[in-house]
């Protein structure tokens, strides 16, 4: 039996303490669990990375925390880095309300940048200010939403895993924009690389200053929307409608919830938010249309909406912290480490959380003689009747 | 378009398609036990640098394919634990095989990146069948790995199908519980599916590294492990469909050159973006063309089900 020594092992153990393991009727929240598992990346990252990095400790914590919050100029380099973190996250965190992943933000960047760098090229070259920005981000929304569609409507109305459906597009972007890139906004005076000529002024983001330190428009916006969804999804009727889906989607179907509409609906929602990073990340960052717009910004925005449970507000934190990240992994790369070591620690961090998900099914129970009669509601008194069945092998 | 052209253009589908192929009958046979591991991707990665590791330092192709074994069974182990044992969430824990993966063969590859290896997959020229003229030349003289990967979707077929032990699995995919009041051990046989999955995906990944390129690179997969994953969905569960869908995924991957030779006029970028497009589209057409006739597919009904005798 698979289940026979593990059983047996747990059994004993339970014999030893006075604590034993019980199975919760519904899964318990995951909060505490998703908390865990970005310390333990954190403090893997901290205790490890000196080793794995092979420098020594103190050029490791000096050059990490002057890249990050030890100084004015690491700091604005944090939030610039947050910056299309957030918007992927958000990307990834709208689907994640109905359970759908959203994959493809870095497709979806590289083509509402594409539509943002088009209005600026050729559809309105002489406008400016608020007009030639509103348009650029409004557009780039749009061509966000455009990237997704096909997955969203062949998830909802024909069940194609949206996971490989929003994959695949990132690679046919990517060759997107390498082809505008290089070919028709060719930077004539530097063919280095894959990046077009320079967006005009008109188009390039301002900054806020606060002493010393910089603040991008385009984080402040992220906050915003971040905000905004959160509030929307918590007290509209659509959040409730989507809850009812996520829950149970029966109920949802008998109480009348267009359930494909709203699936179409959230994944939309989610590539306009890609796309309005890559606008934002080419009008405030990287100033013309390159490959440069995403690096693994779109996974990493992933592994944001995992660990705040898709929670648009509890995204701002993590993303901030993942830009922190980021920029200490590109601070020691000029010590000789890769930076993509800090996808590792992101994976890490998934893997906590995902055993975290698992375990959020069980909880700790003391052993008494009389069994709490409220012990895990109605389910689980009848499974306390059954004896050891309610006991879990793990 | 000329006979050699031809030719040369089929051995190249053949060699771009095997990767996929092997890869994606180990994650058959995992998603006909009930569970996805969405890490394939990871899985290949690892596979591929171990290879090249192994090859490296031993100097022997039977080693480096069995450090390349071992290395994506290894991390196949991890998901399986946080899957079976933690009952995790097998989408997320399969992400984070991918970006584990990634991140550290990224660092731990360095030193062999772009560095050719001195051990490459062998070819190897079928005796009598290479001199069939145009057939030989196309299919039958090409990588070693290419055939025994032609040959793993038929072996799955047949172990699925006309094995005990393929019942048993087959029958843990569409329902944990009964295969468990049958007697069958069903966590036990699902780890042993994850860990023969991982081990695929790490063939499959030495094969692009020793086989395809012949060196390291930390982009070496360029997504095919999801390829992979989206070919098990093309197939509709069905092992010998895995054929025809590498097949096709190789054939999209080779038009560039054939468009190159042929001098025809279009931007290399969409033939590079064309295997990728391709999968997106026949897996929707297929979906669409299925979902009016209905019950073609054979998707395991559990596929997902975290399986524990106390239920939940």
């Amino acid at each position: 039996m698979a289940d026979g020594t593990p059983r047996a092992a747990s059994r004993s153990l339970a014999a030893a303490s006075p604590w034993r393991i019980e199975r919760r009727a519904l899964p318990g929240p995951v909060a505490p669990y998703r908390v865990a598992a970005i310390l333990a990346g954190v403090l893997a990252a901290l205790v490890f990375g000196p080793v794995v990095a092979n420098v020594d400790a103190g050029t490791f914590y000096s050059t990490v925390w002057t890249a990050t919050f030890g100084s004015q100029f690491g700091f604005s380099n944090v939030l610039l880095l947050a910056t299309p973190l957030l918007f992927t996250a958000l990307a990834a965190c709208v689907p994640y309300r109905l359970r759908l992943w959203n994959i493809g933000a870095d497709g979806q960047m590289f083509l509402g940048a594409w539509v943002a760098a088009a209005i600026a090229f050729s559809v309105l070259p002489d406008a400016t200010g608020v007009l030639l920005m509103g348009a650029m981000i409004a557009g780039s929304a749009v061509g966000g939403a455009v990237w997704i569609l096909m997955p969203a409507l062949a998830r909802a109305y024909l069940g194609v895993n949206e996971i490989v459906t929003t994959l695949m597009l990132n690679f046919a972007a990517l060759y997107w924009l390498v082809y505008w890139a290089t070919n028709p906004w060719r930077d004539p005076v530097s063919a280095a690389g894959v990046q077009s000529k320079a967006i005009p002024d008109a188009a390039q983001l301002p900054t806020l200053t606060l002493g010393l330190i910089t603040i991008p428009v385009g984080f402040v916006g992220a906050i915003v929307i971040a905000a905004l969804l959160w509030g929307y999804f918590r007290s509209s009727k659509l959040g409730y409608e989507l809850r009812i889906i996520r829950e149970s989607a029966g109920a949802a179907a008998y109480a009348g919830i267009p359930i494909q509409r709203r699936i179409v609906g959230v994944m939309l929602i989610g590539g306009a938010l890609g796309g309005i990073g890559g606008a934002i990340e080419m009008m405030g960052n990287v100033y013309m249309y390159s490959d440069a717009l995403s690096s693994n910004i779109g996974y990493t925005g992933i592994v944001v909406a995992i660990l705040a449970a898709g929670s648009e507000l509890a995204a701002i934190p993590i993303a901030v912290l993942f830009a922190s990240m980021v920029a200490g992994g590109n601070a020691l790369s000029t010590a000789g480490v890769q930076s993509n070591l800090v996808i590792a620690v992101l994976g890490f961090t998934v893997l906590v959380a995902a055993l975290g998900d698992g375990l959020a099914r069980f909880r700790l129970v003391r052993r008494e003689a009389s069994v709490p009669a409220d012990a895990g509601g109605k389910h689980g008194s009848q499974l306390d009747d059954a004896g050891e069945r309610a006991e879990v092998n793990v | 378009m000329s006979a050699e052209l031809i030719v040369a253009s089929i051995a190249a589908a053949l060699t771009a398609g095997t990767a996929v192929l092997i890869a994606a009958t180990g994650e058959m046979l995992v998603e006909k036990a009930g569970i996805y591991n969405i890490g394939i991707d990871g899985m290949m990665l690892t596979g591929g640098l171990a290879g090249i590791a192994a090859a490296a330092t031993t100097d022997s192709l039977l080693l480096a394919l069995l450090a390349a074994v071992v290395a994506g069974a290894l991390l196949a182990g991890v998901f399986g634990v946080a899957v079976i044992a933690f009952r995790a969430d097998m989408i997320m824990a399969g992400f984070a095989l991918v970006f584990i993966a990634t991140g550290l063969c990224a660092q731990l590859g360095h030193k062999w990146e772009r560095v050719p290896s001195e051990v490459r997959i062998p070819q190897w020229d079928i005796p009598l069948l290479s001199k069939i003229p145009y057939v030989g030349p196309s299919v039958f003289e090409n990588l070693s790995l290419v055939y025994i990967a032609l040959l793993l979707p038929i072996a799955m077929h047949l172990f699925l199908s006309h094995t005990r032990a393929g019942l048993n699995i087959r029958t843990i995919g569409e329902s944990p519980a009964a295969a468990d009041a049958a007697g069958i051990a069903v966590n036990r046989t699902r780890m042993v599916c994850i860990l023969v999955g991982g081990a695929f995906a790490g063939i499959a990944g030495a094969f692009l590294t020793l086989g395809v390129l012949g060196t390291w690179l930390p982009g070496a997969t360029a997504g095919q492990g999801w390829i992979a994953f989206g070919l098990v969905i093309f197939a509709g569960w069905r092992p010998l469909w895995l054929l025809l869908g590498a097949t096709l995924y190789g054939a999209l991957g080779t038009l560039g050159s054939v468009g190159q030779a042929l001098g025809w006029n279009v931007p290399t970028e969409v033939f590079s973006a064309l295997p990728y497009v391709g999968t997106l589209v026949v897996l929707v057409v297929l979906a669409w063309q299925r979902s009016r006739k209905g019950g073609w597919s054979a998707w395991p009904t559990s596929l997902g089900a975290s399986f524990s005798r106390s239920g939940g």
